[in-house]
């Protein structure tokens, strides 16, 4: 049940990670929204402080206009009173006159006449001109002014200079306050205003609607002026405050994101060391079944090579032992004689004397002396070869020695041939080309295993084959030794050589090789050797092997001391 | 070769190590006559010329290897008693050759010459009686050619004889024993079995035991790995009393140890790993049954079953206490229903 185990693992792990992320994305989405929201309501606040400022232009245009309106009403008025005096035809003609063109055009006729009263009538003419003006920019002002008042109360939209300005509700109490103030002041005036603007006598403003509009613009102007400006400078603070949020939010969200962040990064931290450890443990667990393999396989090749000397050397002592009781017996019987000899017992010597003749002569026919010296020759034969595996076994393991030594790569070759014996022997025919190479300091038994990982796969490949060949070639090159070995058997795919390196790559079935074989070669020769490995093959032709390794004597200083420490030599 | 003791029995040692041949056959010539090979090629030319009654083979041998040098040994001379001699490193290849190689005995190096020479007496003994089975061969070929023509006729014939399926016995369905505890498996292979043969299910060892007592079965399927019994011991007991029935054994546990014994102490006939295809299963089923026939008609046939005659001590020698109180149930029980 290891792996649903690992899978929940494995989701935990990464449902973690989501959570993460998640957090992340909402934090940022948050940002956003506020962001955008505190965009659109201060483009709100900016379009409110515009309004407000337009109202207070149009009060202000309004109430100066409405002043000029009266007074340039009063001076039309003494003008044409002026006229009235001198010349009261003309006056009582332009009373009823209310346009300043038709004033303009009487003037003209009157100027040939008299220069005096063409000039009076011209300045008639233009106070009424001035009256007019005055009226309707006033008009159109305080119009302006009652839409501002109503939109910034209520919201809406509005259009000034072409511009369409829309505007919401105000929420603020303070600053609504203010405006609400302007409202309540303007709603008492609004109608008397309505009147004044629309209702005309003769032509002009009437002169009692006049006095009350300027009564009230008067008296209320300095407290819709002054709401005015709390109004614009209550958005103004309200402005200054959300500024305030925003950067509040801001930092906050930075902090928070940096909180995020760094506990994201060390749980990241944690997990990738844990994974880190979990890759390393198991590595090396890998590369001690490997080790354990290739120990496996060492050890099925001596048993094997060590069963047959065994075998038959047990079988020899057993067979001498057989053949020693025979000798017993002939001995025994020519004891025997020589003792009736010795004691004169001549008449038993006529039936023991035919029998260890009989015993001697069964004896020699089948030629037990001969066999028992076979035996003896080929147990010594058998011990001697069980000795030199064991040898072997030392000179391939080197357990007894340290790692790295002088050694010649060729012995090295020979030993792990005899470890690989078994695998090779039934198929596969061994040429060995050895040039004379100079020892070089190695770790006999890391190249031994990398020779014996080789040799297997040789053995491997030339196996469905039924007989190969394996040929091992040596040589100095430079300042380097080459091993050279090629086999002919069914060769590496083209499309998986630059693999066959890699850990864990294999061919065979699961359960038959950790795929670190071949990785462990490199590491071996690369980083233990500072050498070389590389593969040539060809499918159906064979595959060859080349192994570098560098020439290297021993450090000729040796640093170590005789002693642990020289207090002791020189006192 | 010494030939100076005569014997009629003739061995034949076959192995690759000049040494071991020495040491070998100084072991037995005292007894019979020694031939020697040092490998697969040699073997099977001496094989030709001469009857050899036993042979003993090394397994990992240069060229062929042993057991198929016995496989080839076999269809040549049949009434050979085959022995293998095997190393700790041959343990996988025999796995693989267990099913092929129908070998009398599996013995394991280093050996012990007590050991081996009983096993080689054994195999010269039964080698003896089987061979009044198959005509008697020259012991040099080349002045009677038309008869040993007829030798090959015969032997063409036989098994010809073997390997053609018989129609329907009596036109009967054969008996065919499972043993298997698991409930599911079983009823799957009876599933699978029921149109062909005459299913015998068993779910526990008393149940196989009453089947056996109660018909004459030729082949059972069985497994190891019967809960709490051995399944070693019992089939030893089945094969004791039943030395005719084939048993094809159908197991989870692939070792090559455990194969040897099963060979050595109830002569199983082929070793299944699980899962294994319906096809294969099927295949070996029919020629089991082929070869039960074989038996009933030609009893000398069984090696086993000669060998119980022959030497029935090298077979009992090595049954457990266990197996002998199975076999002594088994035997209350054959009584008691009389098959």
């Amino acid at each position: 049940m290891p792996k649903p185990k690992s899978k929940e693992k494995l989701i935990a792990k990464y449902s973690e990670l989501i959570i993460y992320g998640i957090l992340f994305l909402i934090l940022v989405a948050a940002v956003f929204v506020v962001n955008i929201n505190l965009t659109t309501s201060s483009q709100q606040v900016t379009n409110q402080i515009y309004l407000a400022t337009k109202q207070q232009e149009f009060w202000q245009t309004s109430y100066r206009n409405l002043l000029s309106t009266q007074t340039s009403l009063v001076e039309y008025s003494v003008l044409k009173e002026e006229i009235g005096f001198s010349h009261p035809d003309i006056y009582s003609e332009i009373n009823s006159l209310n346009n300043p063109e038709t004033i303009k055009a009487l003037a003209k006729r009157y100027s040939n006449q008299d220069s005096v009263i063409s000039a009076k009538l011209n300045m008639v003419a233009w106070k009424l001109d001035q009256v007019i003006t005055s009226f309707n920019t006033y008009k159109e002002a305080i119009q302006f002014f009652d839409q501002t008042v109503v939109v910034l109360n209520n919201g809406g939209e509005i259009q000034i200079d072409g511009q369409t300005v829309s505007i919401d509700q105000l929420n603020d109490e303070a600053s609504k306050k203010h405006i609400k103030n302007i409202s309540v002041i303007w709603r008492f005036a609004k109608d008397l205003v309505n009147e004044f603007v629309h209702k005309k006598t003769n032509g002009l403003p009437n002169e009692n609607l006049l006095s009350n509009a300027i009564d009230f613009a008067i008296t209320k102007d300095q407290s819709i002026q002054s709401n005015n400006r709390s109004f614009i400078v209550s958005l103004g603070t309200l402005a200054a405050g959300r500024v305030d949020n925003l950067l509040l939010i801001q930092i906050g969200a930075l902090a928070l994101s940096i909180i995020v962040f760094v506990a994201m990064s060390v749980r990241l931290a944690i997990s990738l060391r844990k994974q880190d450890e979990i890759i390393r443990e198991s590595q090396s667990q890998l590369i001690q079944s490997e080790k354990m393999a290739s120990l496996g396989q060492m050890v099925a090749g001596l048993a094997h090579e060590m069963n047959t000397p065994l075998g038959f050397v047990r079988n020899n002592v057993e067979i001498i032992d057989e053949n020693e009781k025979e000798f017993n017996e002939a001995h025994k019987k020519i004891k025997m004689i020589l003792d009736h000899l010795l004691k004169g017992n001549y008449d038993n010597l006529e039936k023991s004397i035919p029998e260890a003749i009989q015993k001697i002569k069964q004896i020699d026919q089948v030629g037990l002396f001969e066999e028992n010296s076979t035996m003896l020759e080929s147990s010594l034969q058998g011990l001697d070869r069980i000795q030199e595996l064991i040898v072997n076994l030392k000179n391939f393991s080197r357990l007894d020695q340290t790692a790295e030594q002088m050694a010649n790569l060729n012995e090295c070759l020979d030993s792990t041939l005899i470890i690989a014996h078994h695998l090779l022997k039934r198929h596969v025919t061994v040429h060995k080309q050895y040039a004379q190479i100079p020892d070089t300091v190695c770790a006999p038994a890391q190249l031994n295993q990398v020779f014996l990982n080789i040799f297997s796969n040789a053995a491997h490949a030339t196996e469905e084959k039924g007989e190969g060949h394996l040929t091992i070639k040596t040589w100095c090159e430079k300042d380097q030794i080459v091993v050279q070995i090629s086999d002919d058997g069914k060769g590496i795919p083209q499309e998986i050589l630059d693999k066959i390196f890699d850990p864990f790559f294999t061919t065979k079935p699961v359960g038959q090789g950790t795929g670190l074989g071949l990785s462990i070669s490199r590491k071996i020769i690369e980083e233990a050797h500072n050498g070389k490995i590389s593969v040539k093959s060809k499918i159906g032709v064979g595959t060859d092997f080349f192994i570098y390794i560098p020439l290297r004597s021993l450090d000729k200083e040796d640093t170590t001391n005789v002693f642990v420490s020289d207090e002791a030599v020189i006192n | 070769m010494p030939g100076e003791i005569t014997s009629d029995i003739n061995i034949l040692l076959v192995d690759d190590e000049p040494l071991v041949l020495q040491s070998l056959s100084a072991t037995f010539r005292k007894q019979y006559n020694v031939y020697t090979a040092t490998n697969g090629k040699e073997a099977i030319e001496i094989i030709r010329k001469y009857t050899i009654h036993v042979v003993l083979s090394d397994q990992r041998m240069p060229g062929m290897l042993g057991h198929e040098v016995l496989r080839i040994i076999k269809t040549i001379s049949p009434s050979t008693i085959r022995i293998l001699l095997t190393g700790y490193s041959d343990l996988d290849a025999i796995m693989n050759s267990v099913n092929s190689g129908e070998v009398f005995r599996y013995l394991t190096k280093p050996w012990k010459v007590e050991q081996l020479r009983e096993t080689v007496a054994a195999a010269a003994q039964i080698a003896s009686k089987v061979s009044q089975l198959y005509p008697v061969k020259p012991a040099s070929s080349p002045e009677t050619t038309d008869q040993s023509q007829e030798i090959e006729l015969e032997t063409q014939a036989e098994t010809e004889q073997v390997e053609t399926p018989m129609p329907d016995f009596q036109g009967q369905k054969d008996k065919l024993l499972i043993v298997e505890f698991n409930k599911e498996q079983l009823n799957m292979m009876v599933k699978v079995f029921n149109k062909k043969y005459e299913v015998l299910p068993c779910a526990s060892v008393d149940e196989a035991f009453e089947q056996l007592s109660k018909h004459e079965v030729p082949v059972m399927v069985t497994d190891l790995n019967l809960n709490s019994e051995d399944g070693i011991d019992f089939l030893y007991a089945i094969k004791q009393e039943y030395p005719n029935i084939v048993i094809i054994l159908l197991t989870q546990v692939r070792d090559a140890l455990l194969a040897i014994k099963s060979i050595n102490e109830f002569q199983v006939y082929r070793y299944h790993v699980k899962p294994c295809s319906v096809e294969d299963l099927d295949k070996t089923i029919q020629s089991a049954m082929m070869r039960a026939r074989s038996y009933r008609t030609q009893p000398l046939k069984n090696v086993h079953f000669v060998a119980k005659q022959v030497v029935p001590d090298i077979i009992e020698k090595q049954a457990s206490q266990k197996g002998n109180w199975l076999r002594d149930r088994l035997k209350g029980l054959k009584k008691f229903f009389g098959v």
